[in-house]
């Protein structure tokens, strides 16, 4: 603001130097041609000034917003970093969970075999004849023995 | 003529009303009870089979059984049997665990003191048992 009051002074003061009559007894031309030339240049280095100052001020304003752009720039592209990030994690857990899904079964297929086991039985192993009957039940039965027990470990009678 | 909405609220109110529903629950229950006649049968079939051998009543187990399947049951057979299931002690009861009505095929889960037994039984036709398995352990 200051810089345009100066500016606009001088221009004045210049234009007034040269308009303001001068006392024709005492012209001087080459006093005169001096003056002028002097305040020309005066005023052509305030408008020098100003406009450096106008055009630093433009630069500084342009070099904020390239700064702001940049950051901008960089935050999208950190989004999409995280997005990218997020959808990988999504499968991770998508190929998480199916692993957990077979372990699951391998440990109920085990748990299967044990129960088997403990019972006396194993279901891989087709189950040997059983022995000779030692009960009381069995002490009834007849020479004529039947196998009641089958290959895959149950026992019983026809086909399911 | 009363629309459909000026016929509810003029006739089906009151003890209408009430009989109407007393007749639809009727009706939902006849079919409720239709649907279900089957499976308890077959488990007391079951049940009776398997508390058979497990008495080592040879008579008892043919009862229920076709004819093919009553001549390949022998005293020897059910003896062995009903040993098997003594060593887990005594028998409790069954309960029905799977099913495939197509095929007349049934899982039980025979309880006994010290541990379990399936049971699965095939029917045919006629209600008979065709086929009687049990395996050590329960369904899976």
């Amino acid at each position: 603001m200051n810089m345009k009051k100066i500016l606009a002074v001088a221009l004045l003061l210049a234009f007034v130097a040269m308009l303001a009559p001068m006392p024709r007894a005492l012209a001087d031309g080459a006093a005169s041609t001096r003056n002028i030339l002097i305040g020309g240049a005066a005023a052509a280095l305030l408008i020098i000034n100003h406009n450096k100052k106008v055009h630093q001020k433009y630069a500084e304003d342009a070099q904020k917003q390239a700064a702001l752009a940049s950051q901008r720039d960089d935050i999208a592209a950190a989004y999409r970093a995280e997005v990218q990030a997020y959808n990988h994690q999504g499968n991770l857990v998508a190929d998480l969970k199916k692993e957990v899904a077979y372990q699951h079964n391998i440990i109920d297929q085990q748990r299967s075999q044990i129960a088997s086991l403990s019972s006396g039985r194993s279901l891989a192993v087709a189950p040997a004849p059983l022995p000779a009957p030692a009960g009381a039940h069995a002490a009834k039965a007849t020479t004529r023995s039947r196998q009641v027990a089958f290959a895959d470990g149950s026992y019983g009678w026809g086909t399911l | 003529m009363p629309s459909p909405f000026e016929f509810y609220k003029t006739t089906l109110t009151g003890d209408t009303m009430r009989k109407l529903f007393g007749i639809i629950a009727a009706i939902a229950m006849l079919a409720i009870a239709g649907c279900g006649h089957g499976a308890g049968n077959e488990q007391k079939i079951a049940d009776d089979v398997t508390q058979a051998v497990y008495n080592n009543d040879v008579a008892a187990v043919q009862q229920n059984f076709t004819s093919d399947l009553a001549a390949q049951v022998t005293r020897a057979s059910v003896g062995q049997l009903s040993d098997t299931m003594h060593q887990l002690g005594n028998y409790q009861g069954l309960t029905e665990t799977g099913s495939d009505l197509v095929a007349k095929r049934y899982i039980f889960d025979a309880k006994f003191d010290k541990g379990d037994m399936t049971v699965r039984i095939r029917v045919d036709n006629n209600g008979k048992v065709a086929a009687y398995r049990v395996t050590p352990g329960k369904p899976q």
